[in-house]
């Protein structure tokens, strides 16, 4: 108050308005200094610098042309390749971002860049599927021809020798025997069976049947076939796979009921296409160091066959949309040695009660179905490993074999990847994969008595065949598109140093 | 429920009501029999593209997908693979979409909404009921085709159309014109 006093005096009445808000000196010195801030200089800045923004900037003129001008490249409207119905600005976002995934050298890293850190989006495909009349719908979204009750021209240049059929036929009977008198005690041996329902049971001893037949089949014909010693053997095997599929631009969600949304859920801006995460458990997969042979090659007119344009919304046949993270997961993690498919076999009772479903024919669908999206999600996530992804196509076709069975009936299909393009439109890239299915055939009708009652040989023989075929080593480079210096797993011998080093795996 | 809330029930019209309950079955007592269910099903076209072999319909909210598939298979005998249900939204309605529907009851609401409006939210004063959507997929045995009822009305609905037509370009011309009053109409 003694300041107020003193203000009081000397100002007059404007200090005593400012007394009567209880303000000492100090503190009205410093509104004021709020009001009208002072103009700071430093020592090293001048007023040219700032506030004001300098007019020079420093730019280099062009030097004066002599006779001949020179101007920079043209740039083109499209990069090279084949682009469709993809915009010009698009298609060269989409050249970048692959030509920048080329920069970095491990296969790990390329991943974490491909699948994105943030959550997507995305069509969640489970390749068991109950719904009714899904084969287009399958063969639309993997781009696959489907050639029906064919094998490729391969299994019919093998023949099974006598010698070796009735050595294994004795050995597999004997398997279906002991798997059907066999009382089966699962888990530790103090564990009661009533925890398993029958059907669980059943498809226990499925699975398990399954994997007694191959190991007996390998087993009997490694002497004769020595690449049968190299494969690698695993039981339930995760199979998934990330993908883009074009031909959903006509569709939008304007129907009358309000959805709120103008493109499908699932819907990539960038290239118009829609993203599927397919996923699956294989009962047994089969791993080689080097690929297949290719069944047909590329230029055959099969490779651009027709397929069915099923070009509804995924939603209508019920699918559903959900957030993930896209992920490619081929069955064995980085650095194995065997990255090359060859069988994978699987049982479809753990999801499908067959009793259940409606249709007589659905079990053949479902089959069918199956077939096409694990021999197909299975490759890709392979080619992904390879070093290949949706901008590199594929330079050489991929192919595999798969078997579905409960162990009584079987079906047999195989697969030849030919592009990774699905998210361009079909009319740019005429390629096709392909598919050939054998039809449902069963092994043995009944076991009664202690015997095997109507086996069928034919079943068993192409059930043989399948591993006869051996991988082909290749001439060219499997991997193209990994750098020069990158050692393929089967050839490495330090890999596992190399690996803990940088912390993967 | 609240004791005021009971008498809702005979407010509302008959199909929107809640079923009854059941009556309990006491073992000796003849069999109860459901003569006129209070369920319904509404046959609509479907909102996307579907394939051939699947329908739409509104049914009532309360029906499960075993109570579709009885419906379908027992009263009308069509033979069914699978029963799929969603309950959608209830739709946004503007006053005057409230006004033409109360002076027409057969004027559908979510039919007319524009979408472009619907996003804005703009002059909207409330939502319709829930309603639950069931697709129905039936083998390809069966196939049903829309009737075409308004055969000899069509003159009519082209003379609607060409209107609407000429109105939208006029429309248009106006929204053009929006940012241009001060000019004379020859410039705009």
């Amino acid at each position: 108050m003694a300041a107020c006093m003193r203000l009081q005096q000397f100002a007059g009445k404007n200090a005593v308005q400012i007394c009567r808000r209880h303000l000492s000196g100090a503190k009205i010195r410093k509104k004021v200094r709020e009001r009208n801030p002072p103009t700071i200089i430093h020592k090293n800045t001048t007023m040219k610098e700032w506030p004001f923004y300098s007019a020079t900037a420093s730019f280099d003129y062009p030097k004066p042309q002599g006779d001949v001008a020179e101007y920079p490249p043209i740039k083109e409207r499209f990069p090279p390749g084949k682009w469709g119905c993809i915009p010009d600005r698009k298609a060269w976002v989409m050249y970048e971002k692959g030509k920048d995934l080329l920069d970095i050298p491990h296969v790990a890293e390329r991943l974490e860049e491909l699948c994105s850190k943030e959550q997507v989006i995305v069509y969640q495909l489970p390749l068991w599927q109950r719904e009714h009349g899904l084969v287009e719908f399958f063969q639309y979204i993997t781009k696959t021809h489907l050639v029906k009750g064919e094998l490729p021209d391969i299994y019919g240049s093998i023949e099974v020798d006598d010698e070796t059929f009735n050595f294994i036929k004795p050995l597999v009977l004997e398997v279906i025997l002991q798997e059907k008198a066999q009382v089966v005690q699962y888990g530790r041996p103090h564990q009661p069976i009533k925890h398993r329902t029958p059907l669980q049971e059943r498809i226990k001893r499925e699975e398990e049947s399954i994997r007694q037949i191959v190991n007996v089949i390998r087993t009997s014909l490694c002497r004769k076939k020595p690449h049968l010693m190299k494969l690698l053997q695993d039981k339930k095997v995760r199979i998934e796979a990330y993908w883009l599929r074009s031909g959903y631009e006509a569709i939008e969600d304007n129907g009358y009921f309000n959805t709120g949304f103008k493109h499908p859920k699932g819907f990539d801006q960038v290239t118009k296409a829609l993203k599927f995460q397919s996923s699956h458990t294989a009962n047994v997969v089969l791993t080689a160091e080097q690929p297949l042979p290719e069944f047909i090659s590329k230029e055959d007119p099969l490779c651009t066959e027709e397929i069915p344009q099923f070009r509804y919304n995924p939603m209508t046949v019920g699918q559903h949309t959900a957030p993930s993270k896209p992920r490619f997961v081929p069955g064995y993690h980085l650095g194995q040695a065997c990255e090359f498919a060859y069988l994978t076999i699987n049982t479809p009772g753990r999801e499908i009660d067959e009793a259940s479903l409606p249709h007589p024919d659905d079990m053949k669908t479902i089959t069918l179905q199956a077939g096409i999206g694990i021999s197909f999600s299975q490759l890709l996530a392979k080619a992904h490993y390879l070093g290949f992804s949706m901008y590199h196509n594929l330079t050489y076709p991929l192919t595999c074999q798969t078997i579905v069975g409960d162990g009584r009936r079987f079906s047999f299909f195989a697969y030849q990847l030919n592009t990774l393009e699905q998210w361009k439109s079909d009319e740019v890239i005429p390629q096709r994969n392909i598919c050939w299915a054998l039809d449902e055939l069963a092994l043995y009708d009944t076991v009664e008595d202690g015997e095997v009652k109507g086996f069928n040989d034919e079943v068993l023989k192409t059930l043989i065949k399948c591993f006869l075929i051996e991988p082909e080593e290749r001439e060219f480079n499997l991997r193209p598109y990994l750098p020069e210096d990158y050692e393929a797993p089967v050839n490495k011998k330090e890999y596992i140093a190399e690996e803990v080093k940088h912390g993967r795996n | 429920m609240a004791h005021w809330m009971k008498r809702a029930g005979s407010i509302l019209p008959f199909w929107k009501r809640t079923i009854p309950p059941f009556p309990v079955y006491w073992k000796g007592d003849p069999k109860n029999r459901v003569f006129l269910p209070t369920f319904w099903m509404k046959l609509v076209k479907p909102d996307r593209e579907m394939p051939p072999d699947y329908l739409q319909f509104i049914v009532h909210k309360q029906m499960s997908t075993h109570d579709v598939k009885n419906y379908l298979e027992k009263i009308y005998e069509v033979p069914v693979l699978r029963v799929r249900t969603e309950i959608r939204r209830g739709i946004p309605f503007t006053k005057e979409m409230w006004l033409k529907y109360v002076r027409n009851p057969g004027y559908p609401i979510h039919q007319r909404f524009p979408r472009d409006a619907e996003r804005e939210m703009s002059g909207v004063i409330n939502f319709t009921d829930e309603f639950k959507v069931a697709y129905v997929q039936v083998p390809e045995e069966v196939k049903f085709t829309w009737p075409d009822i308004f055969k000899e009305n069509k003159p009519l609905m082209e003379k609607a159309l060409e209107e609407r037509k000429k109105f939208s370009k006029e429309q248009k011309r106006l929204e053009k014109s929006k940012g241009s009053k001060d000019l004379p109409a020859w410039f705009r």
